[in-house]
């Protein structure tokens, strides 16, 4: 009895460890799958993130990391000084005034190329022949380096014998507009929208192809016209691609930096270059701040500024999400 | 047979087990780097490495001429890149040597983040102290004054930059045009009436360019306030001097004048390429003039059109005032303060500053040599080179004024806060959006906000 007792208890006892083994082999091979990620997140994601709301909060110039002494007088290195450079930027005009331009440009740029992408995906999807052709034509655009297109855009709007002027003046208007100086956002606009046209047309494409056929049939058969079934079918299933455009073309406008840069009239300076005030940007005031001023502390505090107000309305975006965005069920209206 | 070829092939164990020893070693290598290097024999590793970041001048020809004269240091050379500059001496890794220009070497030896060089200059056998002209004590600073104390580096070229090149195609048919001969004495009333007279007759798109196209705009005011005996920065280097200052007031005023009738290169009427090089040797020359230096002769020297159809001036001066034509530039080399390879360090710099490579300069005209004994290999074979050196030879005697930049003002570009205000708040200004008085205020403002910052770090 006691021997079949024992027996029983080592059964018993054996079974967990054995279980235990195996989910601590599990936990093993899922930290280490995710361990790349993690890692990279937390040094190049997590790391510098905290280290920037740090340098917000020092007199950091990109020098002065040690401390020194010259002339018997020994400086500090870089140190802490509160919140100084947060109450700076509130009160700077060019600040907000940074922060209004990328507002506008978000507010032109995101909606103007839905409907571009939107109209070239539907053109793509109206069974034109050379699909494939077109497609690449289109998508184009978004594979050529970002340098390599703003210098093209230039040549395109120069306002000496651009092509675009020369287009405009066979058409009747003025040959020598100066879209680089005189109009900065307008190009920039042009420029943003006509770049991201091919990713966003695929992806446009990619859910209109998604859409079962079906419900177009019984459309027609219910007397739908084109514009009808688009309006009713197309649209409101697009919705969720909708969402991921109008959240992508927030990102992208908001992480913008070098289209202004590259665009300026005047590229001499580099980083330092000027930008007209039509496309200074909120990146280019902060990156100015840091490169060019030598303040990090300013141009870190004014990216930390921004955080609130892009939490903010990526969450109106989120909760807006709900009355608009088809999921399947009859949240659908 | 099969038995000896199986032992050749690699099993999915083997080579798992050889990959994992091949990442493992270069894992520690990359880890334990130098005390690695310590650890394995000398003769193995005895090559130093010396990283130098310059702009492409340093080329690769020069890199194999001086590795194959030191086959125990190797020359790593990195592209300047200013996001890639800043991020190293932000995180204190700064590169051994880098080129750099005069007005920002102050912040760097202020902070002691530069070698002092005095030991090697006079142990050197290439350069010799006394052979230096003014321009290299630029790389010098004493804790108080540019231009005093140990020495931090040296030009690789300079040039008396207010000297004006004109495209001479844009005179034809200017009527009462003159332009002064190479030694003549001409005012900046001067040349403002020839530019004007320039604009109405030919209207050229860009008629002057006025500091690399204002980037440099605080060097050529301070250049300006030069001739007049004053100075954009007090002896503390703790404000700037503008609204305070009639003299100030009067050189800004003047060069305003030029983005107000659109003759500039600035923000307001921008070139595409920046600057008014490509625009000199272009095939029609889209730029009349140019406020350059020397070394813009060297730009033209190899289009046979463009030096056929430009001519050097000399540097204008203010009506009354003193003749001064210092140099703005001064593009050099330094050495970094946190080198672990200074001997290598000044090996490299020795050889590109005294050996092949600056005499290799001297001859193309690219800039005046920095040492006296390079001067007869300047070019001076065709007309256009020949009258280079007699406005050259002119200019020198007054080109060692050395213009104090202020320590404060922090930034790794060419472009300072000060040069940055100004092309932030010049459009406004031109367009009457806002007044000149509130221009020049704006300009001050944020350059003492940004000298104040660089003053206590």
């Amino acid at each position: 009895m006691a021997t079949e007792a024992n027996a029983r208890s080592a059964v018993v006892t054996r079974k967990p460890r054995r279980r235990a083994s195996f989910r601590r082999r599990e936990t093993l091979a899922f930290y280490g799958f995710v361990s790349p990620w993690l890692l990279g997140f937390i040094f190049l994601g997590l790391l510098p993130i905290i280290a920037g709301f740090l340098i917000s909060l020092s007199n950091f110039n990109g020098l002065n990391l040690r401390g020194y002494t010259v002339g018997g007088v020994h400086y500090r290195g870089a140190h802490y000084i509160g919140f100084g450079k947060y109450v700076r930027a509130i009160h700077d005009p060019y600040f907000w005034h940074s922060l209004e331009t990328t507002g506008k440009i978000a507010l032109i740029v995101i909606p103007l190329g839905i409907v571009v992408q939107i109209a070239l995906a539907l053109l793509l999807n109206s069974g034109v022949k050379m699909l494939g052709f077109w497609r690449t034509m289109f998508f184009l655009p978004f594979v050529i380096p970002v340098v390599a297109k703003a210098f093209m855009w230039k040549a395109i709007t120069d306002q000496d014998g651009g092509l675009l002027n020369r287009i405009i003046g066979f058409a009747g208007g003025s040959r020598h507009i100066d879209w680089l100086n005189g109009h900065p956002t307008s190009l920039l606009i042009m420029f943003l929208v006509w770049g991201g046209a091919g990713l966003g047309m695929l992806i446009f494409l990619a859910g209109m192809k998604s859409i079962p056929e079906e419900l177009y049939e019984a459309a027609r058969i219910d007397g739908a016209g084109r514009i009808r079934s688009f309006r009713s079918i197309t649209l409101p299933l697009l919705t969720p691609v909708l969402m991921f455009q109008v959240v992508t073309g927030m990102i992208v406008v908001s992480s913008m930096f070098q289209e202004p840069l590259l665009l300026s009239p005047n590229m001499q300076a580099g980083l330092g270059t000027y930008v007209p005030t039509g496309t200074h940007v909120f990146n280019i005031e902060a990156l100015q701040q840091i490169m060019v001023t030598g303040d990090w502390g300013y141009g870190a505090a004014e990216i930390w500024l921004f955080v609130p107000i892009l939490l903010l309305i990526t969450a109106i975006i989120f909760f807006s999400g709900k009355l608009w965005v088809y999921s399947g069920s009859e949240q659908y209206k | 047979m099969s038995g000896a070829l199986e032992d050749t092939r690699f099993s999915r164990r083997s080579f798992l087990g050889r990959g994992a020893v091949g990442v493992g070693a270069a894992a520690a290598g990359s880890l334990f780097g130098p005390e690695l290097a310590r650890a394995v024999p000398r003769r193995r590793l005895s090559t130093t490495a010396v990283t130098v970041m310059d702009n492409g001048e340093f080329t690769d020809a020069y890199i194999k001429d001086f590795e194959s004269k030191n086959p125990n240091i190797s020359i790593n050379r990195i592209q300047f890149d200013p996001a890639k500059f800043q991020a190293l001496m932000a995180a204190g890794t700064p590169p051994d040597l880098w080129r750099t220009q005069a007005a920002l070497v102050p912040q760097w030896a202020k902070r002691g983040q530069l070698l002092p060089l005095d030991k090697y200059f006079a142990q050197s056998d290439l350069i010799h102290v006394g052979d230096l002209l003014p321009a290299s004590n630029y790389y010098r600073w004493d804790g108080k004054h540019i231009g005093k104390g140990p020495r931090y580096g040296m030009v690789k070229d300079w040039s008396p930059d207010e000297t004006v090149f004109i495209n001479l195609d844009y005179l034809k048919g200017v009527k009462g045009a003159e332009i002064p001969g190479p030694t003549d004495k001409w005012t900046y009333d001067d040349l403002w009436t020839l530019a004007s007279k320039i604009k109405k007759a030919k209207k050229p798109h860009w008629t002057l360019d006025v500091a690399n196209a204002y980037t440099w705009i605080d060097r050529q005011i301070m250049a300006m306030l030069a001739a007049k005996g004053k100075t954009l920065y007090p002896s503390d280097f703790s404000h700037i001097n503008i609204t305070n200052s009639p003299e100030a007031i009067k050189v800004i005023s003047y060069l305003f004048k030029y983005a107000q009738a659109k003759m500039d290169l600035g923000p307001e009427n921008p070139n595409p390429d920046g600057w008014s090089g490509p625009g000199f040797v272009a095939p029609k020359g889209t730029v009349a003039m140019t406020q350059y230096g020397y070394w813009f002769g060297g730009d033209l020297i190899g289009n046979a059109a463009a030096t056929k159809r430009s001519r050097m001036l000399p540097a204008p001066i203010w009506d009354g005032g003193k003749k001064v034509d210092p140099t703005i530039t001064a593009t050099g080399f330094v050495i970094s303060g946190q080198t672990k390879n200074a001997d290598a360090a000044w090996a490299v710099f020795e050889y590109y500053m005294g050996g092949f490579p600056a005499r290799d300069r001297a001859g193309q005209g690219w800039g005046v040599p920095a040492q006296r004994s390079l001067f007869d290999r300047l070019p001076s074979t065709n007309p256009f080179q020949k009258n280079n050196n007699k406005v050259l030879l002119h200019e020198l005697p007054v080109s060692n004024v050395i213009l104090q930049f202020n320590p404060n003002l922090v930034g790794l570009g060419d472009t300072t806060a000060v040069a940055a205000a100004y092309l932030k708040y010049l459009p406004d200004a031109v367009k009457g959006k806002q007044s000149f008085k509130s221009f020049l205020k704006n300009i001050q403002n944020d350059s003492n906000r940004a000298i104040q910052q660089g003053a206590n770090g």
